[in-house]
């Protein structure tokens, strides 16, 4: 009994160790000796130019770029967005118009390349020298000269946002249909409008599944900027380019642009953590209520 | 029969309602009358069309033939003229804002507390302000016994919990017609009776309710009719003491004798 009892308190798991794991210990030693290996040497390649990179790193016309391609992404991101949700929720709707042209939409720009879509919005002049707003075989009320409204700015905001619209719109609808029937149904049985529904339960409760794809949507779109270059936009790819045209330091203003959307993508991802974590409470015990019995997290 | 005989215009009036899904017939011609200040509970198996028909009562299912009217205004339709026509979804939502609901399945907004769950709708459809909406759902939230849950989120609280905080939001619109649809079906069995205690208070109060339940203990104390479904039909109702006393139709009796243990 005695003896039992001693047993009892040595299998207590209050007392266990772990082993340690010496097999983990070498991998992670050999992945860091590699690492650093690889490090050292990129870091002594004198093909790479660091002293040319740090050179043009912060060089006016670069810093330019970046903006260009920082305000295009914003600004395309934004109207994309925008217009996304509005096609996604009119695909849902029960209304056979507004589901048609929504789903004609976003079958036409995910369907082609974006490259492609670009050059046809910048050469929109060759195709329509004039854009009119009249009434369907009736009376004309306003014109413009097509080249007045297409700069290479326009061009690009109008492809870029447009393409992502298309790509949103599945996204956003992906999130909404992941939202619980019921959820539809009690804002129907309390009277809310759709929109107020959309806004205050639908939404809110779809960004959970929303927030990981668009931060996904996001780091293409910042990357997708440069293929304005083509449309003579001047981006940070576009302006390391211009560079290395007359210096022929390839690589070294390669290396300035690469860094630059690395430390983008890096920001956006400690957003993206901090967005996600916002549309999780509730889902985790985050309330201040007293002793309530909060879902226990596996430690992952 | 009861108070439907005694008092003016009816709170619910349901005429030879039909409402199919597909080629399935769930409701078959119902007639009911709810007077103002009933507690009518629908009894019925599984798949007799009741939870169908509180649906229908609130417009979430349409009706195929016949006509549902609550507090005097055709419920989904207006006349005009000789021509009846159907109305839009925003007349509709307003319809509704009168008529409180609560699910088998809470149906809470998971991302909002307690307290936001409840003014939800009477600052944002009633147009309420909020410290008034707080203060009354202080109020509810302490009729419900859940006063130190306000800023607790569902998730944090259990089934019964979460089934007596979604009775306060539904009481928060000051509804004049109170829709249960089976209310406990979702609880375990240990909380099943608080909400059925708090039903209870509200049945005393005066509201009118239609609570769709398998609780026949429930209907015999808290009931003034209870109405018998089978098979998309009314089969019997009256007092409760008659219908679960004394059943008169044989279906009515094959129904009550699975519950003898349970009564």
């Amino acid at each position: 009994m005695e003896t039992d009892l001693a047993k009892a308190s040595l299998r207590d798991v209050a007392n266990a160790h772990q082993p340690a794991e010496w097999g983990r210990w070498l991998l992670w030693a050999f992945m860091l000796a590699v690492a650093a290996e690889f490090a050292w040497i990129v870091a002594r390649n004198p093909n790479f130019g660091w002293p040319i990179v740090g050179q043009w790193f912060t060089e006016a016309s670069i810093m330019r770029g970046l903006g260009v391609t920082l305000g295009l992404t914003v600004v395309a991101m934004a109207l994309g967005t925008a217009l996304g949700l509005a096609l996604a929720v009119a695909r849902m709707s029960q209304d056979r118009l507004f589901g048609t042209l929504s789903g004609l939409f976003i079958w036409f720009f995910r369907g082609t390349p974006l490259l492609v879509q670009l050059i046809f919005w910048y050469n929109l002049s060759t195709l329509f020298p004039e854009i009119v707003l009249k009434v369907p075989f009736g009376p004309v009320l306003a014109t413009w000269n097509t080249n007045d409204l297409i700069t290479p700015m326009t061009a690009a905001i109008a492809g870029l946002s447009l393409n992502e619209a298309a790509y949103m719109a599945e996204v956003i609808r992906g999130g909404l249909l992941s939202v619980d029937k019921g959820q539809v149904e009690a804002t129907d049985a309390f009277g809310m409008t759709r929109a107020r529904a959309l806004r205050r339960v639908i939404i809110p409760q779809a960004m959970r599944s929303i927030v990981p794809p668009t931060g996904n949507q996001l780091i293409s779109m910042i990357k997708a900027t440069s293929l304005v270059s083509v449309i003579a936009m001047a981006d940070l790819l576009y302006s390391a380019q211009n560079i290395y045209n007359r210096t022929f330091e390839v690589i070294p203003m390669l290396m300035v642009a690469v860094i630059w959307y690395l430390i983008i993508t890096t920001v956006l991802n400690v957003v993206q953590g901090f967005i996600e974590r916002y549309y999780a409470r509730g889902e985790r015990g985050t309330g201040n209520a007293d002793h309530a019995p909060v879902r226990v997290e596996e430690p992952a | 029969m009861n108070k439907a005989a005694e008092g003016a215009a009816p709170m619910v009036r349901a005429r030879n309602v039909h409402k199919s899904f597909g080629l399935n017939e769930v409701l078959k011609g119902i007639d009911l009358d709810v007077a103002s200040g009933e507690v009518v509970v629908v009894l019925g198996p599984s798949g007799s069309g009741k939870s169908t028909f509180l649906r229908c009562i609130n417009h979430l299912e349409s009706i195929r033939r016949g006509f549902i009217e609550v507090d005097g205004e055709q419920i989904g339709y207006a006349l005009r003229g000789t021509r009846l026509n159907r109305l839009s979804d925003h007349a509709i939502a307003v319809q509704r804002r009168k008529i409180g609901m609560v699910f088998q399945q809470f149906n809470l907004y998971p991302h909002m507390t307690a307290l936001e769950n409840i003014v939800e709708a009477p600052i944002g459809v009633h147009g309420q302000p909020r410290r008034e909406a707080e203060a009354y759902a202080m109020e509810l939230l302490a009729r419900v016994g859940l006063t130190e849950k306000a800023n607790a989120y569902p998730r944090q609280l259990s089934g019964g919990q979460q089934q007596r905080v979604a009775i306060a939001r539904a009481l928060a619109i000051r509804p004049k017609l109170m829709l249960f649809d089976e209310p406990t079906s979702a609880l375990d069995p240990e909380l099943v009776g608080e909400v059925l205690n708090v039903m209870r208070d509200l049945a005393g109060q005066g509201l009118t309710m239609i609570v769709v339940t398998h609780e026949i203990g429930f209907a015999r104390e808290a009931a003034d009719r209870v109405v018998f479904m089978d098979g998309g039909v009314v089969v019997e109702q009256g007092p409760p003491e008659a219908v679960l006393g004394n059943p008169q139709h044989p279906r009515t009796r094959l129904f009550l004798s699975r519950f003898i243990e349970k009564i």
